[in-house]
């Protein structure tokens, strides 16, 4: 998927665990981790904006587009 | 490296064409069977008989030309009716075979109310979104089970009629000739097995939204 999400890098930038992240959002673990590894097939927005709250970033900053070469 | 998950996705035009087809087939299959059932209720209650063979049994007498295609259902019905009540057929195999209509009633009672449900539960939405990719399945195995069902009694159906040699050709009723049902239930199966395969998609792709 050109979609690349960038969970990971926020996470050490803020010195955050995916588990800390999970209690503060109140999202189940195995879904940020499906987040994180880049396995979702979709995001719904009301996530992105808990995430870029908990965060303190942008949705610029966890996304981000790149195309694939065959 | 992100992992390649997603097979190539089925084109929705093509998931909905092939719904459209299936529901017209089974739709024609039901009334079919509700004809099959209205007329067989009116010849009874007139006590409608002709002779086939030297035997009585109750149809429409000529109704095979006056009524074309409804009274040839009417006919066949009556054919099966013969072979079950008053040829030498077990009371196991007789009641094994009310069993299984009335199993096949149930099956298509329970997927037209998956689908009445299917079609209700997604407010706006369309109905094949990943929230429905449950409902979907159910349908799917639900019609599945349906049309299994339905076409092992017509197998079985014509299998009494070539064992108990009832050509019956003074109303019409061949059991070597081209079934249609046959074709419309293979439509209706292609359908449900569609609906099978696409709704653990949707399921799949409702896993993994987040």
């Amino acid at each position: 998927m050109p979609i690349r999400v960038h969970l990971d890098v926020m996470l050490a930038k803020r010195d955050l665990t995916l588990t800390a992240l999970s209690q503060r959002i109140g999202l189940t673990l195995a879904n940020l981790s499906v987040l994180k590894n880049g396995h979702a097939r979709a995001l719904r927005f009301s996530t992105l904006e808990a995430i870029c709250e908990a965060l303190q970033c942008q949705p610029g900053d966890l996304l981000e587009y790149e195309p694939e070469h065959d | 490296m992100t992992p390649r998950l997603a097979r190539r996705p089925v084109p929705l035009i093509a998931i909905e064409a092939l719904v459209a087809i299936g529901l017209v087939g089974g739709w024609l299959v039901v009334g079919n069977v509700v004809g099959n059932i209205v007329l067989s209720l009116f010849t009874q209650h007139h006590s409608l008989t002709i002779p086939v063979h030297g035997l009585p049994y109750t149809t429409i007498a000529d109704g095979h030309h006056s009524l074309g295609a409804v009274a040839d259902a009417s006919a066949r019905l009556a054919v099966k009716a013969a072979e079950l009540r008053l040829f030498d057929v077990a009371p196991v195999t007789f009641f094994g075979m009310r069993l299984l209509e009335a199993l096949t009633w149930v099956t298509s009672l329970m997927a037209l109310h998956l689908l009445v449900r299917f079609l209700r539960s997604t407010r706006g939405e369309h109905p094949f979104s990943p929230r429905n990719g449950r409902r979907c399945t159910a349908m799917g195995w639900w019609l599945l089970a349906s049309f299994g069902l339905h076409a092992t009694f017509e197998l079985l159906s014509v299998q009494f009629a070539k064992a108990t040699d009832i050509h019956a050709a003074a109303i019409g009723f061949d059991p070597n000739r081209f079934d249609w049902t046959t074709l419309l239930l293979a439509c209706c199966a292609l359908t449900a097995g569609t609906l099978v395969r696409y709704g653990a998609e949707l399921e799949q792709e409702q896993a993994l939204t987040v």
